[in-house]
């Protein structure tokens, strides 16, 4: 009786003392994360601007669907995901593939790879803003050296997004390639060896044993990536603004504008929780998916 | 024993998290226990013994304007004991709305903030300018500020801000292409511009290599369109104070633009540089300072002119001129001593001294001579500021220039019709306005 007691007290003891090894980050996330979300959904249902805050119900989420731009940042954001993720996956799956060998010219193959996705962004967006350049760019006189015709590239309302898509795949798809790369490690070598008595061609192995293996890493990139491109902004502000005639304008780009240059908070936060929401569904999609195929695989 | 230490570091990190937090609520506290013994006695300058301690926040972070105002508040704190001033400066844009919009939400806000005139109503309206009307009245150089200067500061009959710069749209050639061109003088007429422009433009097969004018097509702040429909007898708004998008001066100012862009201006935007800086157009609108670097390079000595836009047969001619203005923050504890580093900074020797460092044109009228013997150039700048008009002292100001950016980019790329365009933008404009 007396050491149950003691077990009690010393159980509580534990639990204080886990609570408050916590409390950093409770008060941290409470603060920085928690409290900024539950005041962006409040805020959605009032008219904030640097002025007042009065409460407005649902009136920005009816106004989101008549505005045109944001319809069109809507259209932009997806298509730039889905220009973007597929691709992406394909080429690193591609480059780690071709550089999973251990040697010291793979070494320096990845290493080179990796360098885009190394490198600021800003710088990145600075060099293509020049490459692509209609007038005095690279891609133009690489164009006209070998007789093709000059292109106006972000000048050219059906150019101008998928120039921003093709920087994104060029930038990032050596993260791509090393989360493959770690992932096809963990294949087991007896079943590559075992398949390869047995007969098994590369695309073989590849299809029936190194792509069931590294599924959980094609979760992960789905997942990531999709949020990463839904959250786009730096390559829209520094080399298009949005334009030409909205062509590149985003979810992101839409809620910078309407909350610091027109101090639309309240408008801004309606579309923040529109793109949480989003966000979150994709995502969930995406996991569930996952589950799916992962409990199929299991039963297969 | 382990466990002791881990709960110690835990309550050491709770409580420099607590700690960060309270420093600046024990910061604010202080600078308002100084700054609000300083107010008791403040005049002019800090009472003897008392120091005042004045933030001033400026828009534009470029080097040279920047070194000007740390030198003019070292002058000033040497002339005014007691007074400190401490200088910041922000990107024009986001930046500065970033920094006023935080500083202000989190109850400091700054004393003195030298900012545009698309401030004046969103600031006024959510209390973070003070009205300084009362200490205008009183200030010796009341008389001599530029009537068309003084009125951007001017919000519902109240004076809110005073200027310190104007930033004039000025017409920019290359008169060294105008003399191989055989033309002797820049554009006064819309025709005459057509004609140069046209007459100046390089080919290299279908492709425009130099712009004969240089117009924006992406992107961006299309201020460019204003000083057209201006030449044109257009305004941002009627007596009335409502927006006048919509308007015949506007569709003839697209329609020139339309005939004329195709056959004599190279894409570009804001992002990039502009083509008559590197040297690939002869001709452009262009912001005043932003043509100084230009200006000063030793490769285009005497191979630039400047002159006031040309506009349209049976108009007057005008401009769009931007206008900074130093502001007093509602926040402040010493205004008597921000209205004292106001007057310093727009004293007519100032003023002066700032158009030689900076090249920007005088606010005051009494310097006006003084100016224009300064650079044959600033004549022309001096016209600029007298015929230009500024960005709307309205809230929707800023609501006003996204709906007129993607309405002037929606008929540069022949996605809508000027007159459609037009129409759209003014129901948008009015719809967001409520």
């Amino acid at each position: 009786m007396r050491r149950a007691g003691h077990k009690r007290e010393y159980d509580a003891r534990e639990a204080r003392e886990a609570y408050l090894l916590l409390a950093p980050f409770g008060v941290f996330f409470l603060l920085f994360v928690l409290y900024p979300i539950v005041r962006s959904v409040a805020d959605s249902f009032t008219d904030y601007s640097l002025a007042s805050r009065n409460w407005v119900g649902l009136k920005n989420y009816l106004r989101l669907f008549r505005d045109r731009a944001f319809l069109l940042s809507v259209r932009n954001t997806v298509l730039y995901a889905a220009g973007s993720i597929v691709p992406l996956m394909a080429l690193g799956l591609g480059a780690a593939l071709l550089v999973q060998r251990q040697s010291r010219v793979m070494f320096a193959a990845r290493a080179a790879l990796m360098t885009p996705y190394v490198t600021s962004l800003v710088a990145v967006s600075m060099v293509f803003l020049y490459l692509y350049d209609p007038t005095t760019g690279a891609f133009n006189k690489i164009l006209s050296a070998v007789g093709l015709p000059r292109q106006q590239f972000l000048y050219d309302p059906s150019q101008a997004l998928w120039c921003l898509v093709a920087m994104n795949i060029w930038k990032n798809f050596g993260y791509v390639m090393i989360l493959y790369l770690a992932g096809l490690t963990g294949v087991p070598q007896s079943l590559l060896e075992a398949a390869s008595l047995d007969g098994a061609g590369v695309r073989a192995k590849l299809v029936h044993i190194q792509l069931p293996h590294i599924r959980p890493v094609s979760y992960l990139l789905g997942t990531t990536l999709c949020v990463e491109c839904f959250k786009t902004f730096e390559p829209v502000r520094l080399m298009t603004s949005g334009g030409p005639v909205n062509a590149t304008t985003t979810i992101t780009y839409q809620i910078y504008i309407r909350a610091f240059s027109e101090f639309k908070m309240g408008y801004a936060s309606a579309m923040s929780v529109v793109l949480l929401a989003i966000v979150l569904a994709v995502t969930l999609v995406n996991l569930r998916l996952g589950h799916q195929l992962d409990d199929g695989g299991d039963e297969g | 024993m382990k466990k002791y230490a881990a709960l110690l570091l835990a309550l050491a990190l709770l409580a420099s998290l607590l700690t960060g937090c309270a420093g600046g609520t024990s910061s604010s506290a202080t600078t308002a226990a100084s700054t609000t013994a300083a107010t008791t006695a403040a005049t002019t300058a800090a009472p003897a013994g008392e120091s005042v301690e004045l933030s001033f926040l400026r828009i534009g972070n470029d080097t040279a304007e920047g070194d000007y105002w740390k030198a003019l508040i070292d002058r000033f704190q040497q002339e005014n004991e007691g007074i400190t001033v401490s200088y910041d400066d922000a990107a024009i844009g986001e930046a500065m709305e970033t920094k006023l919009n935080t500083s202000f939400a989190a109850g400091i806000g700054y004393d003195l903030i030298g900012h545009g005139i698309l401030s004046v109503a969103a600031r006024v309206e959510a209390g973070h300018y003070m009205d300084i009307t009362d200490y205008y009245n009183a200030w010796e150089g009341k008389d001599d500020i530029m009537q068309s200067v003084l009125a951007n500061g001017t919000y519902k009959d109240r004076i809110y801000g005073l200027a310190y710069s104007s930033t004039p749209f000025i017409f920019a050639y290359r008169t060294d292409l105008f003399a191989e061109a055989g033309i002797d003088n820049p554009p006064e007429t819309w025709e005459e511009l057509a004609e140069y422009a046209r007459k100046l433009t390089v080919r290299d097969g279908d492709t425009i290599t130099r712009a004969g004018f240089a117009f924006p097509l992406s992107s961006g702040n299309f201020v460019e369109f204003d000083v057209f429909a201006f030449g044109n007898g257009a305004l941002y708004y009627d007596e009335a104070g409502n927006p006048t998008i919509d308007t015949p001066e506007k569709a003839e100012a697209f329609a020139f633009l339309l005939d004329l862009l195709p056959d004599v201006s190279i894409p570009y935007s804001s992002s990039d540089t502009n083509p008559f800086i590197a040297g690939n157009a002869a001709m452009v609108l262009i912001n005043n300072v932003a043509l100084t670097p230009m200006l000063s390079d030793p490769a285009y000595e005497g191979k630039v002119g400047i002159a006031v836009p040309p506009h349209n047969e049976g108009h007057d001619a005008a401009t769009f001129s931007g206008c900074n203005m130093l502001f007093i923050g509602s926040t402040c504890k010493n205004p008597d001593a921000a209205f004292s580093f106001i007057e310093t900074a727009l004293s007519g020797e100032e003023v002066l001294n700032r158009a030689k460092v900076l090249n920007i044109p005088v606010t005051r009228n009494s310097q006006v001579d003084a100016f224009i013997a300064l650079d044959p150039m600033n004549e022309v700048r001096a016209a600029c500021v007298s015929c230009g008009i500024g960005m709307p002292r309205t809230t929707w100001a800023t609501t006003f220039q996204t709906i007129r950016n993607n309405m002037v980019q929606e008929v540069l790329y022949g996605a809508s019709e000027p007159e459609a365009a037009l129409a759209a933008a003014q129901a948008q404009l009015l719809d967001e306005i409520g």
